[in-house]
C-alpha cells in the first residue's frame, strides 16, 4: 500500500465534550500544491491502494460544544494531483485515487449555537489518473476527483451559514485500462465547484 | 385554529360509535372528516375524505428550507454526469446536500454558492479483449 498526500495547510481541532468552546479559524494559501505518484505494483497477495492527493486548505473540527464555529478558507494557488499507476497480479482489491481539493472543511459538533463557513477558491484544482490494471481477483475502483470548495457540517447546531465561491477551472480526468478482473470495476471522474453537505438534526 | 379539525374529528368518532343498522336504524349518511375541512398547503386533491397531504415534509416530517425556498436542491439540476457500465464522469458547479435523520425538524439553510469557473470531468476507461 502506498499513499502520497500533500496538504498545504491542515488543521484538526478536537475538543472534549465537557468543555464549552468556540472555534474560529482562517486559512489562506496562495502557493501551488502538487502531488504526483508514479507507481508500478505487481504480485500482491492482498489489497493494493494508491492515492495521490493535493489539498490547499483542510479543516477538521470534531466534538466541539460551544457557542459558535467559524471557518474561513481562501485558496489562490493551484492544487494538482496526478497518479500514474500500473498494477497487475493482485489477489485482493485495487483502489487508485487522485484527488485535488482547494478548500476542505469537516465540522462535526456535539452542540453549537451557530456554524459559519466561508470558502473561496480562484485557481485551478485538477486531478489526473492514468492507470493500467490487470489480473485482479477482487474489485477495482479508480477515482479522479477535483473539488474547489467542500464543506461537511454535521451534529447538533442551531444555525448554519455557508458561503462558497469558486472562480477556478476544475478538471478531473480518469484514463483507466482494465483487463482480467474477476469482480466489479468502477472508474469515476468527478469535478465539483462547490459542495455543501449538512447532516444531523 | 385547531378547534375546527378537532371538533370535526370528535364528530366523526362520535358518529362511528353510534349504533349501526343492526339496531334497526337507517344506513348512516357519509360523514365529513377532519381532513375534508382542513386543507394543508400543497394539497391539491379534490375535497373529500382523503388525508391531508403535507407534502412539504419528508416521510419523517422534516421540513427543509434552503435560502427561503422549499426546494432542497437549489438550481434543481438533475444528475449532471455521464455514465456507462463501470465508469462515471460527473461535473457539478454547485451542490448542496441535506440529510436529516431525525423527525419533525424545520431545517433552515442559509447558503450562498457561486461558481464562475469551468467544470470538466473526463473518463476514458477501456477493457481490451483478452489476447
Amino acid at each position: 500500500m502506498k499513499k502520497f498526500v500533500i496538504l498545504g495547510l491542515a488543521l484538526t481541532a478536537f475538543a472534549g465534550a465537557a468543555e464549552a468552546q468556540s472555534v474560529s479559524t482562517t486559512q489562506t494559501n496562495s502557493s501551488t500544491v502538487k502531488s504526483k505518484l508514479n507507481a508500478t505494483v505487481e504480485d500482491v497477495q492482498k489489497d493494493v491502494s494508491l492515492t495521490s492527493a493535493a489539498i490547499g486548505n483542510s479543516l477538521t473540527v470534531e466534538g466541539t460544544s460551544g457557542s459558535y464555529v467559524t471557518n474561513t478558507q481562501r485558496f489562490w494557488g493551484d492544487a494538482t494531483a496526478e497518479l500514474n499507476g500500473t498494477i497487475r497480479d493482485v489477489n485482493g482489491d485495487v483502489t487508485a485515487t487522485a484527488a485535488a481539493i482547494a478548500n476542505s472543511a469537516t465540522i462535526n459538533v456535539d452542540g453549537a449555537g451557530s456554524i459559519s463557513n466561508t470558502q473561496m477558491a480562484n485557481y485551478d484544482p485538477s486531478a489526473t489518473l492514468n492507470g493500467t490494471i490487470s489480473d485482479v481477483a477482487g474489485d477495482v475502483s479508480a477515482t479522479a476527483a477535483a473539488i474547489s470548495n467542500s464543506a461537511s457540517i454535521s451534529g447538533d447546531f442551531g444555525y448554519a451559514n455557508s458561503y462558497q465561491a469558486n472562480g477556478a477551472f476544475v478538471g478531473s480526468t480518469a484514463n483507466v485500462t482494465v483487463r482480467e478482473v474477476n469482480a466489479s470495476v468502477t472508474a469515476t471522474s468527478a469535478a465539483i465547484g462547490n459542495s455543501l453537505s449538512i447532516t444531523g438534526f | 385554529m385547531l378547534k375546527a379539525p378537532l371538533l370535526a374529528a370528535l364528530a366523526v368518532l362520535t358518529a362511528s360509535a353510534s349504533p349501526g343498522s343492526a339496531l334497526g336504524q337507517a344506513a348512516p349518511v357519509a360523514l365529513p372528516t377532519a381532513a375534508g375541512m382542513t386543507r394543508g398547503y400543497g394539497d391539491r386533491a379534490p375535497a373529500g375524505a382523503t388525508a391531508v397531504d403535507y407534502s412539504q415534509r419528508d416521510a419523517s416530517g422534516n421540513l427543509v428550507i434552503v435560502n427561503g425556498g422549499r426546494d432542497p436542491l437549489p438550481g434543481g439540476s438533475s444528475f449532471p454526469g455521464w455514465s456507462a457500465p463501470g465508469q462515471t464522469a460527473v461535473a457539478i458547479g454547485n451542490q448542496i446536500t441535506v440529510d436529516a435523520s431525525g423527525s419533525w425538524n424545520t431545517i433552515i439553510i442559509d447558503a450562498v454558492q457561486t461558481n464562475t469557473g469551468d467544470i470538466t470531468a473526463r473518463t476514458g476507461a477501456s477493457a481490451p479483449t483478452n489476447d
